[in-house]
């Protein structure tokens, strides 16, 4: 193992309050919480075992049980039995969590409690912290966030009003939400479309309305989730300069890209369906499609049929 | 790296948070388990531990008891600079600070993220935690480069990095701040040849991050703030679109848009849309045709004669 001595104390220094908070774990238990496996677990507490105050008789060691591995405790902590203070990048990761959870409620009680505590870690962290960081609007709001999530974690089922983009429709359909998933600052919901019993993507800033149904907690337990979208194949296209912004973009889809002249070669994988042929004929400027050559053809002709309802 | 060292760094940092008085090294040679040797070996050994246990964040203050005699230097740590001092937190806000704690889905923020609670759950026990969902949200952001940044902007680094904007060049940079904004992570900074404050897209910094000088290079303007600089969140200018939807059709144009019935095939539409307006628009191919304003007609059919 490659672990420095320095990563192997600062784990042992905040083993000892964890444990005297939250005594009966298992060592399997801790070494998920820690990171790490319960070999290096079980070592650490046996050296622990051996440290302690100045002195060092039974009375000045740390005192740890753990000869059963299924309930450890810690009934001596000398000095070590408050937690270390959080880091300063710790500390920013919670402020920059705390923000995310503000844009995801519209509830101002909730919103006055995160606030409340993002108040606190930055007066202990440092006014420099927020004079340096800013994560005014770090995602896409979506006021019906902070709804969905309260379903997920009662597991309710939700009847959600979608309007799709690729589509250009909007239906009405009843779902088991999964999760919630951040990309690129866009909200996604994962669920299960209970009419099709197959799992679905939905962008929450494209959820018009939701209504919450019954609760059942095992709907979804024994739910194989498919893969990436099976339906994908290669598309190709050549474009100015201006495709590293659509790379930058579209990152998810690209394969991969070359420069060539005066422009770049991308491939992407994606369905080459509707969103594809939207998505090319909307970005400003020209694309052109090497293949497959039956999207080639349909974007041509859409381009032209746009162009004559001008005429 | 042995036991023995891991163990010496635990006691020292025991015996140094249990002194109420600062304890000299000769007190420590003496009384810390795991120092042994020459005087010398002792002499670099604490050193060393020293500065292993700074590298933690753990600051050990250094001072004398007798104002009159300060060559007899000691060593401790204070409990208040040492411990989470966060004050009393109810479960909801435990609950909260958790959920804070885990929706990262990037190498670095989770990590941060599991560390900073097990330290929060080392105050109170996780059965304190309210169920809010947890792993049922996440934020996926990958950041290679954050560290490195957030370093440079913590110790006032000048640093050094190619950038690939219009073309790809070499900038020298003070960094002032980092911005997250719609998932992606934006540098505000001097630029040095540029002499002006700039601001960086993350994901277009094409190489490491080169540290320039030591630490403390620079001051940042005490009048700087960084939400002056974010371009990105000036209110955006909207323009006023009047166009002919197919009926049952752009449907996102419609939800904030005036709609009146034509015939049975169009509606009209007037909406308004931001920068963005050309590529919402082509989104609704031959279903939309957009009637005024007139010069965003003309700006709209050369862009598709271009695109053919």
């Amino acid at each position: 193992m490659s672990e420095s001595a320095i990563d192997r104390v600062a784990r042992a220094l905040d083993l000892i309050p964890f444990i005297r908070q939250n005594p009966g774990l298992s060592v399997v238990q801790i070494a998920h919480r820690f990171n790490t496996t319960p070999t290096q677990i079980s070592k650490d507490l046996s050296l622990l075992h051996m440290c302690g105050l100045p002195g060092y008789s039974h009375l000045e060691l740390l005192d740890i049980d753990y000869e059963d591995p299924n309930y450890i405790s810690v009934t001596e902590a000398q000095v070590l039995d408050q937690p270390r203070s959080l880091t300063q990048i710790e500390a920013l990761t919670l402020i920059l969590g705390l923000n995310l959870l503000t844009e995801l409620t519209s509830d101002s009680d909730e919103r006055e409690v995160i606030l409340g505590l993002q108040q606190k870690l930055k007066a202990i962290y440092g006014e420099g912290l927020s004079r340096s960081i800013s994560t005014t609007d770090a995602i896409i709001e979506s006021p019906l966030a902070s709804e969905i999530l309260s379903a997920i974690a009662k597991r309710q089922f939700l009847t959600l009003t979608y309007n799709s983009a690729t589509s250009d429709s909007i239906t009405v359909r009843e779902v088991y939400p999964i999760s919630i998933q951040y990309l690129h600052g866009a909200g996604y919901l994962k669920a299960v479309s209970v009419s099709q019993n197959e799992d679905r993507t939905f962008r929450l800033d494209r959820i018009v309305s939701i209504e919450k149904g019954r609760e059942e907690p095992n709907y979804a337990k024994n739910f194989s989730f498919s893969d990436i979208n099976q339906a994908d194949e290669t598309v190709e296209i050549v474009m100015g300069h201006d495709g590293l912004f659509f790379t930058e973009r579209h990152s998810a889809i690209v394969t991969s890209f070359q420069e060539v002249d005066g422009g770049l070669r991308i491939s992407l994988s994606v369905s080459a369906g509707e969103w594809i042929t939207r998505t090319l004929i909307s970005w400003p400027t020209k694309i052109t499609v090497i293949r497959p050559l039956e999207l080639r053809q349909r974007i041509q002709k859409r381009i032209s049929g746009i162009l004559g309802n001008y005429q | 790296m042995s036991d023995q060292k891991t163990e010496r760094l635990i006691n020292l940092t025991m015996a140094l948070l249990a002194t109420k008085r600062y304890m000299s090294k000769a007190e420590i040679f003496s009384q810390v388990a795991g120092y042994s040797g020459t005087a010398e070996t002792k002499e670099r050994m604490f050193e060393r531990d020293k500065e292993d246990i700074r590298t933690l964040g753990i600051s050990i203050e250094v001072g004398s008891h007798d104002p009159l005699f300060n060559d007899e230097l000691g060593y401790r740590i204070l409990e208040n600079g040492y411990e989470l001092e966060i004050g009393e937190l109810s479960a909801t806000q435990i609950s909260y600070l958790s959920l804070a704690a885990t929706v990262w889905r990037n190498q670095l923020f989770s990590s941060t993220g599991s560390h900073a609670l097990v330290k929060i759950d080392a105050l109170n026990g996780t059965g304190f935690r309210e169920d809010f969902g947890q792993a049922a949200l996440s934020l996926e952001n990958e950041t290679p480069l954050f560290p490195a940044l957030w370093d440079a902007i913590a110790n006032s680094y000048r640093i050094s990095f190619t950038y690939r904007s219009s073309t790809t060049t070499r900038r020298h940079v003070l960094p002032y701040g980092l911005s997250l904004w719609h998932g992606s992570w934006y540098l505000v900074g001097q630029d040095i040849d540029k002499k002006e404050i700039r601001v960086f897209k993350v994901s277009r910094i094409l190489s490491e991050i080169s540290v320039e000088s030591s630490a403390l290079a620079f001051t940042v303007p005490s009048d700087f703030a960084i939400q002056n600089h974010l371009v990105m969140l000036a209110p955006e200018s909207r323009m006023n679109f009047v166009a002919r939807a197919r009926v049952g059709r752009c449907q996102s144009l419609r939800m904030n848009a005036q709609v009146s019935n034509i015939d049975a095939e169009w509606d009209r539409i007037s909406f308004t849309l931001g920068s963005d307006w050309l590529e919402q628009i082509l989104w609704f191919g031959y279903d939309l045709r957009i009637e005024s304003p007139l010069e965003k007609v003309e700006e709209i059919t050369s862009v598709l004669r271009e695109k053919l």
